[in-house]
């Protein structure tokens, strides 16, 4: 009896998995059966939509979602000229270079890709590039010139801001705990490698305990509270996303340390944007996802118009004296 | 009735494959486009390869959750040996492939020597194998030009004839090499009963410990293995975060193919079946456009699925 009631969960599960399945080939169908009704006059052809592929290197930080939802508002902007389909690939390479394969293979018109690496991704986009599909490459490039068009901000200098902001906030000088995102990741060596050009010249300022925590709040947390043991007095904090720099933040307040403590981030998540606006982070930097910009220059692509090769974000450094401009309450992010 | 039973227990995975070929072929005609066939299999092909090396170790009742750390250190040490010692690729290549089946070899001596849990030693070798890769590295990619080590580029990227992606052809070697093993040499036999009942091989006057250490050697050779053809893959890029959670893919692939986690039951031929599935059912999600959350809550459901499927009867 057991054993019946069990194969009947195994079928309803199958059920969901074939209806999800079918589902998704429905809504193509109708779309299909849409386009040719002659409702309006023949004269206004309706035009073939375009297919956008964006391949997107992980979903599981915050920024990176709400690159996704941003490029998604856009591109119900435009949903009259679009179609957008995108794959995650969790932060692999391999399962990047399949992503980008399979939207080929679904008959992209162009492509957006944010590399998880550089020079894993180059072959793949290469391929696609000289199959005459063009690429957008979205804050991380490729090794070689084969895209049509880089968008992005620079990391090393929002490193050196953030460097000149810590010398100036400490005078020059103090101690410094520095929490990194993911090893070997070009964001965590530009982010410390900018930084350190700046700090490095002021000798009494020492960096005295540099840790990886992933982009993430908790293993920041626990290295700012082992830190907090190890080191009688901690003047500032640079991490390298503002999650960590919350997490740094919790540690420091859960013993009563965080008065005068200077707290920096990166990336403008609305939680730091509160944090400065309590006093209680000194500056974080806006990372623009650039997923807006992406969908613009895709159409200006399709249309034929030129776009320049390397479009520059500009990044905004936010302190207590600017911060009300940028805080936006209903933000994803 | 009986010879029914019997035909239906030995091909019902090999039936699940198919029905998921005919599903995909329908609701996707992107699906049976040759250049995507040639996706498929190559990008199966590194997961295949571990899973073909988890499977010795699962039928023998073992576990190995340090795959995917040793395919990391093996690329690690490959790269490395090029990048910092200017050494031949031929020989970067076998240092490549002894790291792993060293590090294999370290979990067979701790598991039969020290007489400890296969999970907890490979579990704590998946750490310190990652450890040493980081440390090796220095925490940064090590990055090969492509044009000075055009064998490894060509493992990885190349294909024969235009056609047979090369790491597939590896694959398939190395799938036809287990299955011989498993099914015509008394260590095959020896596997099989380890996992069925590892008192009465000791007992026939087996030596266990070797047997289970070369097992587990095995498992670490063709992580090493994998791991070199993911530097070719990835264009000549070695990094110490490569592999993360492949343990738990090749598991998988291991355990849909029909291979119980209980040893002594299944085969090769099963983690094959496995692997395709798992590709394949990867593809059509992408394919169709699946949002990852729901392919995430898919994937599982599907592995569910499978698994009781492939249950033998008590």
């Amino acid at each position: 009896m057991r054993k019946r009631s069990l194969l009947w969960l195994l079928v309803g599960i199958l059920v969901i998995v074939l209806v999800v399945l079918f589902y998704t080939f429905r809504v193509e169908e109708k779309k299909e059966e849409g386009t040719p009704t002659p409702a309006v006059s023949e004269a206004v052809k309706p035009q073939k939509k375009w297919l956008i592929g964006f391949a997107q290197s992980t979903m599981i930080d915050p920024w990176r979602i709400n690159m996704l939802m941003q490029m998604k508002d856009a591109v119900e902007e435009h949903k009259e000229e679009i179609d957008f389909i995108y794959t995650d690939a969790k932060n692999d390479n391999n399962k990047q270079i399949a992503d980008v394969q399979d939207l080929v293979t679904r008959g992209i018109d162009l492509l957006i890709i944010s590399p998880r690496e550089a020079e894993p991704l180059t072959p793949i986009v290469s391929e696609v590039y000289r199959k005459g599909i063009p690429v957008i490459t979205l804050d991380r490039n490729i090794v070689t010139t084969d895209y049509t068009c880089f968008i992005g901000a620079s990391n090393l200098e929002i490193g050196r801001k953030a460097g000149e902001r810590m010398v100036e906030e400490l005078g020059g000088k103090g101690v410094v705990v520095e929490i990194e995102g993911i090893l070997g990741a070009t964001p965590t060596i530009e982010r410390s490698k900018g930084f350190h050009e700046v700090v490095d010249k002021y000798k009494e300022i020492k960096v005295v305990l540099k840790r990886p925590a992933d982009y993430l709040r908790e293993p920041a947390r626990k290295i700012m509270e082992d830190a907090l043991q190890a080191h009688k007095k901690i003047d500032g904090v640079y991490a390298h996303n503002d999650e960590m720099a919350l997490g740094a933040l919790a540690a420091a307040k859960a013993v009563g340390k965080d008065k005068g403590m200077v707290i920096i981030g990166i990336d403008g998540q609305k939680e730091a944007f509160k944090a400065i606006m309590r006093g209680e982070m000194s500056a974080t930097y806006i990372y623009p996802n650039g997923s807006r910009e992406a969908i613009e220059t895709a159409l200006k692509i399709l249309k034929g118009e030129k776009v320049p090769k390397h479009i520059s974000l500009p990044t905004v450094e936010v302190t207590k004296e600017n911060v009300e401009k940028y805080y936006d309450p209903n933000a994803y992010f | 009735m009986e010879m029914g039973k019997a035909i239906w227990e030995r091909y019902k995975v090999a039936l699940g494959l198919i029905i998921l070929l005919v599903l995909s072929a329908i609701v996707s005609p992107d699906f049976v486009r040759p250049t995507n066939i040639q996706n498929v299999v190559q990008r199966i092909s590194i997961i295949g390869i571990l899973a073909i090396g988890m499977t010795f170790v699962i039928l023998s009742g073992g576990i190995d959750l340090s795959v995917g750390s040793l395919l990391a250190a093996s690329a690690c040490l490959t790269a490395g040996a090029i990048k910092y010692y200017h050494l031949p690729v031929g020989i970067a290549i076998m240092i490549g492939l002894l790291g792993g089946a060293f590090f294999g070899f370290l979990n067979g001596i701790f598991i039969t020597k020290g007489k400890m849990q296969p999970f907890v030693i490979t579990l704590a070798l998946m750490t310190s194998a990652r450890g040493f890769a980081f440390l090796y590295t220095n925490g940064q990619p090590i990055t090969l030009e492509p044009t000075d080590v055009p064998l490894i580029i060509n493992l990885g990227l190349g294909k024969i004839a235009n056609v047979i992606p090369v790491q597939t052809l590896i694959f398939a070697v190395v799938a036809l090499l287990a299955f011989l093993m498993l099914r015509f040499t008394t260590f095959g036999r020896y596997v099989y009963g380890l996992g069925g009942n590892e008192e009465a091989v000791r007992l026939s006057g087996v030596n266990v410990e070797r047997i289970k250490t070369l097992i587990y050697t095995v498992s670490g050779l063709l992580a090493g293995l994998g791991g070199i053809l993911m530097v070719g893959f990835q264009n000549g890029l070695a990094n110490a975060n490569f592999g993360l959670g492949y343990e738990l893919s090749a598991i998988a692939c291991v355990v849909i193919g029909g291979t119980s986690l209980a040893g002594g039951v299944g085969g090769v031929g099963n983690t094959v079946i496995g692997t395709l599935i798992i590709g394949i059912l990867d593809n059509i999600l992408n394919l169709k456009g699946v949002g990852t959350y729901i392919q995430e809550m898919v994937r599982g459901a599907i592995i569910i699925f499978a698994v009781y499927i492939s249950k033998r009867r008590e």
